[in-house]
């Protein structure tokens, strides 16, 4: 992209001020006159893959580019398993395997485990509705012991454990839209993915990966040089994608 | 506060363990030797308590305390079997969780063994696993309560925290490994948490400083170099121990070291997680600053010239912070204690940095924060818990800070209804949680006191003379001995004045200090607060000596405690000053010369310029007080006081590095100019009280040579002492010696006699009068002859007016009763319009905490 041919008034007499502008080549030669360290850009290729949660490439790239193992690299496989454990509906091994991973996050945050232990609940009236004698005795006193108590010390708990005790006044084709969506699959997916991310948090790791970031930066920046009336090749994300 | 945990490698197929032994079962399973069934028996425990506090209560109930603190508190000798490693991570995993409930099943965990028991295992050799959940488990239980005392109980444990953090870091930066980092951050997380006073603070800070800066120096040098997210959290927690644990000499030996640690801290202000800003602005600020607000005394601070423009960075920094804070408020409570902690210290620095403050809006969103916590001023007998506690101790200590300097601020402060929270706070019942917040609510009362336009109005009406005698007479007495026993001990000879305790042995007074020393803390901050209340145009004056404040500043005076000490004897100070006679001999029979000369020669050059002002305050325009310090003391002794502290010289400085001693400096020079005004005092009274002063020639050899002293207040009080020594006293006053000694004599200003009385005067003999002309002469030849005619002849170029002023009028005096030539007319007519009694002008000293009059 060269520089066009301006037409304002002016532009055919002796110019006053010079219009900037770089050529590709200009451009990429003063690109690579900046020196980013090898270490920088491993570093942020590692940040990437650690917080997108591609673990054996972040694995296989510790290991090339020589970076000592992250903290949170070793992480990934617990949440992996935490997170299909909750898509599966294996509520109770998910619990243990928060407890096992960081005993303080279902202590510190009351909310999570209530979405986990109705989640449980769910489970446990989905498999006393699915035959039709269902034992309907576990789903009671799983509420009883587990929900009751924490449903009178907040309303919002009480109004979310009384929707899920009514599925078992009905049958489970014939379901309120309301109540249909506690039996969706989509649910897991929302807790597992709450829990996912107060897990990163507590580890004190940003949810955005560094890259992303200094893409914004490069677009700010490219916005700012556009005002100032600059000419020069804009970034392309498809070109380095 | 969260931790990443362990995954343990034995776990898998745990979640068909739940069903297998019974809830109600699993307390036997912990009591037997058999460690297989013993750990599965833990984790089940582990997942049935977390998240559930009922379950909580009810193992509680049954005992389990007892059987994890067994667990845990056994270490194994001979073969290390892992199993038993296991059981006891899990314990404290386990104990850690109960740490985190409703407060009444939390503070249930406060018996003595489970702080023992945790720290024990900081003390032994124990694998990082144990190390991470008995960490995790302290710091828990530490947040929810401090144990002030726990490094003074734990003597070892600053050294093995010292040690077990030299020993990971090396671990951490050869192999980044997860556990070592999590073990490291724990471990920082601890640092402010067993140290939570100022004084515990520096106890520790010895043993920590070095490890931690080589740790946080590591962590900037490396997070340049490796792609790891997570050690931002490590390095947070690092650098805010190191801030907490630095002392000033600590400071000056980093920032000595040139700028690299300070650029790489001033990079971590843009850092992107909060965490990492927020310690780093806390430790340039602690770099930087004099010290942590709520300890320095009463006295002005030194300032470090760069704080204030470091503080052009740290100050949007923070405010940021502190708005993001607001606007999504963590846990439902806006504000951070450490963000408000920060900027109270910066605010100590005043100028720029508090109108910057204040300008963004700081004190209204102090208050916002406070109503928060205590909605009208309301505080549940017992319900301040340690966190709003640190919410409220520091937005009270930022406030303070804000209007220490000036009057608007204050006025502001009143205004958003502050001196209700203070009434508030200083009656709420004692806890450990209301400690700091009482410290912090008496610095705000002594920030008000400053302004003579609130003493007089607004403080009058608020109650804050009962919460403040409460809160010096709450903790017993350090000394049991009865505090008025010097009422009788007036006038006995000095060799009953040091009633210290023999059979007490040193380290029996270290552990006896050490004990109470939380409230001692308190007691010095309440002091702070009193001494401007007691000054005599305070209103709120007679209502303190009317609740018995008295005793209970004797006995703050007699505190080994230095900072109370201090401020003791500064309030005293102050209640002497002016001319209230009645006042003056209340606290003289409390206090007792003893007491107060032992003070003249105290280890701290500060509380020696507190105690000789002392004196100054109550020589001032009292001979009745003159007379009874030379009766109690005896004239040489008195003499010889003066003496000493006209001789001090301060300690110069070998190099750089000694800059504290640069900062005591000042007081050298205050001592002596307390002393000078002593003699000036003395000068000022009977004719006998003068002819002592001309007696002792070696004090005045000192005063003459004093005359050429840098210090401008040093040649003013030395020239005061020359005028009052050559004063010709009018013609009644004269025998004085015999017929007025004792009465209270009121100074009156030059004219202010009616011209009967000089009538009447002048009938009175006129031989006295020649007699004591001889005196005077002789007095005047006495000067000459030490040679304080040239000095003042010197001084006629003072650089000063005052001193130039004052030095006319020494030389008129003096030149006419040695008989030399007048000086000119228009001279003259100066000087007479000049002429007073050194006492009128150079009258009591209290202007070190008060920009009263500002």
């Amino acid at each position: 992209m060269s520089a066009a041919a301006s037409i304002g008034p002016g532009a055919n007499s002796a110019s006053i001020t010079p219009k900037r502008g770089y050529s590709r080549e200009q451009w990429e030669s003063k690109l690579d006159s900046v020196k980013v360290s090898k270490a920088n850009l491993n570093a942020l290729v590692m940040n990437y893959l650690i917080i997108e949660g591609y673990q054996s490439a972040a694995l296989k790239f510790a290991q090339e580019a020589n970076i000592s193992s992250s903290v949170a690299l070793d992480s990934i496989d617990d949440r992996m398993q935490i997170r299909a454990a909750i898509h599966a509906g294996a509520i109770q091994e998910a619990i243990e395997r928060i407890n096992d991973l960081n005993p303080e996050l279902l202590d510190t945050n009351p909310e999570l485990h209530f979405s986990l232990l109705r989640l449980q609940l769910i489970e446990l009236i989905r498999k006393c509705t699915a035959s039709a004698n269902g034992d309907i005795q576990p789903v009671l006193s799983f509420a009883t012991t587990h929900l009751a108590s924490r449903a009178q010390k907040n309303p919002a708990f009480l109004t979310d454990l009384e929707r899920t005790m009514a599925l078992l006044c009905f049958p489970q084709d014939s379901l309120a839209p309301q109540l249909a969506e506690l039996m969706d699959p989509s649910l897991r997916r929302q807790v597992a993915a709450r829990v996912n991310e107060a897990i990163l948090e507590a580890q004190g790791v940003m949810r955005e990966a560094k890259m992303r970031g200094l893409v914004r930066l490069w677009g700010w920046a490219e916005n700012a040089l556009r005002q100032e009336k600059v000419d020069f090749p804009s970034l392309d994300l498809k070109n380095i994608a | 506060m969260n931790w990443m945990f362990d995954h343990f490698p034995i776990l898998s197929g745990l979640s068909k363990f739940a069903s297998m032994i019974a809830e109600d079962d699993l307390l036997p399973y912990l009591r037997r030797d058999d460690r297989h069934g013993q750990l599965d028996a833990l984790r089940s425990l582990k997942n049935s308590v977390i998240g559930h506090s009922d379950q909580k209560a009810s193992y509680l109930d049954r005992g389990v305390l007892d059987d994890l603190l067994a667990i845990i508190g056994t270490a194994q000798d001979g073969v290390k079997d892992p199993i038993f490693d296991e059981c006891r991570i899990h314990a404290s995993v386990v104990l850690g969780s109960f740490a985190y409930s409703d407060p009444e099943i939390s503070s249930r965990l406060f018996t003595p063994p489970t702080l023992s028991t945790l720290v024990k295992v900081l003390t032994q050799y124990s694998p990082p696993a144990l190390l991470v959940a008995s960490l995790r488990t302290l710091t828990t239980l530490l947040t929810l309560r401090l144990t002030p005392s726990l490094v003074q109980q734990f003597p070892h444990l600053a050294k093995s925290l010292s040690e077990l953090i030299s020993h990971y870091s090396t671990a951490c930066f050869a192999n980044y490994a997860r556990q070592d980092v999590q073990v490291l951050t724990n471990l920082c997380t601890l640092v402010p948490l067993i140290s939570p006073s100022h004084s515990s603070a520096q106890s520790v800070s010895s043993e920590l400083t070095g490890p931690l800066f080589d740790l946080v120096y590591g962590s900037l040098k490396s997070s340049q170099t490796s792609g790891i997210v997570i050690d931002s959290k490590l390095k947070s927690t690092a650098i805010l121990a190191l801030a907490h644990v630095l002392t000033p000499t600590a400071a000056r030996e980093i920032t000595a070291a040139g700028p690299k640690f300070t650029n790489a801290l001033l990079a971590l202000l843009r850092a992107p997680d909060t965490a990492t800003r927020l310690s780093a602005a806390a430790l340039l600020t602690a770099l930087y600053t004099s010290g942590r607000p709520e300890t320095t005394s009463t006295s002005g601070v030194t300032r470090a010239p760069q704080i204030t423009t470091l503080a052009l960075t740290l100050v949007p920094t923070l405010m940021k912070l502190l708005d993001d804070t607001i606007a999504a408020p963590d846990h439902g409570r806006k504000g951070d204690p450490r963000i408000l902690h920060t900027l109270a210290i910066l605010c100590r620095e005043g100028g720029d940095v508090t109108d910057r403050c204040v300008e963004a809006g700081l004190i209204k969103k102090i208050v916002s924060i406070i109503v928060q916590v205590a909605p009208n001023n309301h505080f549940a007998p017992g319900r301040i818990f340690e966190s709003d506690g640190k919410l409220l101790s520091s937005s009270l200590l930022c406030l303070s800070a804000l209007g220490l300097y000036n009057e608007d601020y204050r006025k502001a402060i009143i205004e958003a209804g502050a001196l209700s929270v203070v009434v508030a706070v200083m009656n709420t019942a004692n806890t450990p949680a209301t400690r700091e917040v009482k410290i912090a609510a008496c610095h705000v009362l002594r920030t008000l006191s400053r302004s003579v336009r609130l003493l007089r109005t607004t403080m009058v009406e608020s109650g804050v003379v009962c919460g403040i005698v409460d809160l010096l007479g709450e903790a017993p007495s350090e000394e049991e001995r009865p505090l008025l026993e010097n009422v009788d001990n007036v006038g006995n000879e000095p060799e009953q004045m040091d009633d210290e305790p023999v059979h007490t042995t040193v380290t029996e007074v270290a552990a006896e200090e050490d004990e109470e020393e939380e409230d001692l803390e308190v007691r010095t901050a309440a002091m702070a607060a009193v001494c401007n209340l007691v000054l005599d145009f305070s209103p709120l004056r007679k209502p303190i000596l009317d609740k018995g404040i008295l005793p209970l500043v004797v006995s703050g005076a007699r505190s080994r405690y230095t900072p109370l000490r201090l401020n003791s004897t500064w309030a005293l100070k102050h209640m002497v000053f002016g001319d209230d006679m009645e006042t003056k001999a209340c606290v003289m029979a409390h206090l007792g010369f003893p007491l107060i000369i032992k003070l003249c020669d105290d280890k701290e050059i500060q509380v020696q310029e507190q105690a000789l002002d002392f004196l100054r305050n109550l020589t001032a325009r009292s001979e009745t007080y003159i007379d009874m310090l030379f009766d109690n003391v005896g004239v040489d002794e008195v003499f010889r006081l003066v003496d000493c502290k006209l001789s001090l010289l301060p300690v110069p400085p070998i190099d750089e590095s000694e800059q504290e001693l640069l900062s005591t400096q000042p007081y050298y020079t205050k001592v002596i100019i307390a002393a000078a005004y002593i003699i000036v005092h003395i000068a000022a009274g009977y004719d006998r009280h003068r002819e002592t002063v001309i007696a002792h020639e070696a004090v005045l050899r000192k005063i003459v040579q004093l005359m050429r002293h840098e210090n401008y207040g040093v040649r003013l009080a030395c020239v005061w002492t020359i005028i009052n020594l050559t004063w010709v006293e009018e013609p009644n006053r004269a025998p004085g010696d015999v017929a007025s000694a004792g009465q209270i004599h009121t100074v009156s200003p030059a004219g202010g006699h009616s011209s009967e009385q000089l009538q009447q005067e002048q009938n009175i003999s006129s031989f006295a009068e020649l007699y004591f002309a001889d005196i005077y002469r002789r007095r005047a030849m006495t000067l000459v002859r030490l040679g304080a005619r040239e000095q003042l002849e010197y001084l006629k170029q003072d650089p000063v007016l005052d001193v130039r002023e004052k030095t006319k009028t020494a030389i008129y005096q003096m030149d006419s009763l040695v008989g030399r030539p007048s000086p000119s007319a228009e001279d003259e007519q100066d000087i007479e319009a000049g002429l007073s009694r050194g006492v009128d002008v150079a009258g009591g000293a209290m202007q070190i905490d008060s920009e009263l009059h500002a």
